[in-house]
């Protein structure tokens, strides 16, 4: 004969099992909509790189294919939702940027950014990296 | 039936984990990481995570890192002396001669900052599931002593949280408790 406390375990257990895939079906459902809206995410952020050394190379080469290519290359990513984060002279926000160094000017205000930062549909695909303003400090 | 939260409440990072269908999963921050910087940024704003530590050039002095390596100890102890000299938060003698950390003349104990990324880890793993959490277990490394792990049972208990065990790191044992 099954004991009391038998019975109780095996029903805890499936109260267990039943309320993990209960959440586990949730969770799938919203995954299934995050999957779809952020698919290229892992894509997209490698590629951004690629934006930045094509960037590099127009502000050091005068080539009319070459801006052209980058322009349709940004134009691409800009379609998929990529969207650069401004940062320069705005107020340092640490929710969408990394402060790297602090040099003389405006306190607390971008005053260089050393790597754009960029969103995809609203998430922080990468932070600016920038450099914020301090008082200068004065010598004697 | 509400789940037992994991946490592995690091000096550098910290994560958590539910038990799932017999298996552990762990979970993401709202931020979509499986880990979550143990840093702390007290002052005009308290953030807590990556924000934080993307910010601690420009607020050194109001940012906590490293907390668990203050946790349980004297101030006298000598290894507090050494972290003196290299963190850039004040570490002062707080309440019975332990180490406690000053911001801007208001003085915090590990205790409490441990606290502070306990309760984002809450807020982060609720929202994941769903469903509110009380319940955890906390790992502490296999070193730490009797103060350590109650000043570690104690920050789980300023979250918010019934702390149900203090596991030591080696070996984790989460999953038989959970």
């Amino acid at each position: 004969m099954v004991d009391d406390e038998k019975i109780l375990e095996l029903e805890n257990n499936w109260k267990r099992a039943l309320a993990d895939y209960k959440n586990l079906q949730k969770r799938f459902d919203e995954e299934k909509v995050s999957v779809v809206q952020f698919a290229n995410i892992v894509l997209i952020s490698r590629l951004v790189s690629v934006l930045d050394n094509l960037e590099m190379v127009c502000d050091h080469i005068d080539d009319v294919g070459l801006k052209l290519t980058y322009k349709e290359f940004s134009q691409i990513l800009l379609d998929e939702g990529l969207t650069e984060i401004s940062a320069k002279g705005k107020q340092f926000d640490s929710h969408t940027m990394e402060a790297i160094e602090m040099i003389d000017g405006e306190k607390d205000k971008v005053v260089e950014v050393t790597q754009k930062g960029y969103m995809l549909k609203g998430k922080i695909l990468r932070p600016a990296r920038v450099k914020v303003g301090k008082v200068k400090e004065e010598r004697i | 039936m509400s789940k037992i939260l994991g946490i592995d409440l690091g000096t550098t990072n910290s994560a958590m984990a539910i038990m799932e269908g017999g298996q552990p999963k762990v979970i993401p921050n709202q931020e979509g990481a499986n880990t979550t910087p143990s840093v702390v940024a007290l002052g005009s704003a308290e953030l807590v995570g990556v924000p934080a530590k993307r910010q601690q050039v420009v607020n050194p002095k109001n940012t906590v890192f490293s907390v668990k390596r203050l946790m349980g100890s004297k101030y006298s102890d000598p290894e507090i002396s050494n972290l003196k000299k290299t963190m850039p938060y004040n570490i002062v003698s707080g309440t019975n001669g332990m180490a406690a950390i000053d911001i801007d003349g208001k003085i915090f104990t590990p205790q409490e900052i441990s606290a502070k990324i306990l309760v984002k880890l809450k807020i982060d793993a609720e929202k994941f599931l769903g469903h509110s959490i009380r319940d955890a277990v906390i790992t502490v490394p296999a070193y730490f002593n009797d103060a350590q792990r109650s000043a570690t049972k104690e920050a789980g208990q300023i979250a918010g949280f019934d702390v149900k065990r203090i596991l030591q790191k080696k070996p984790v044992k989460l999953r038989a408790l959970m």
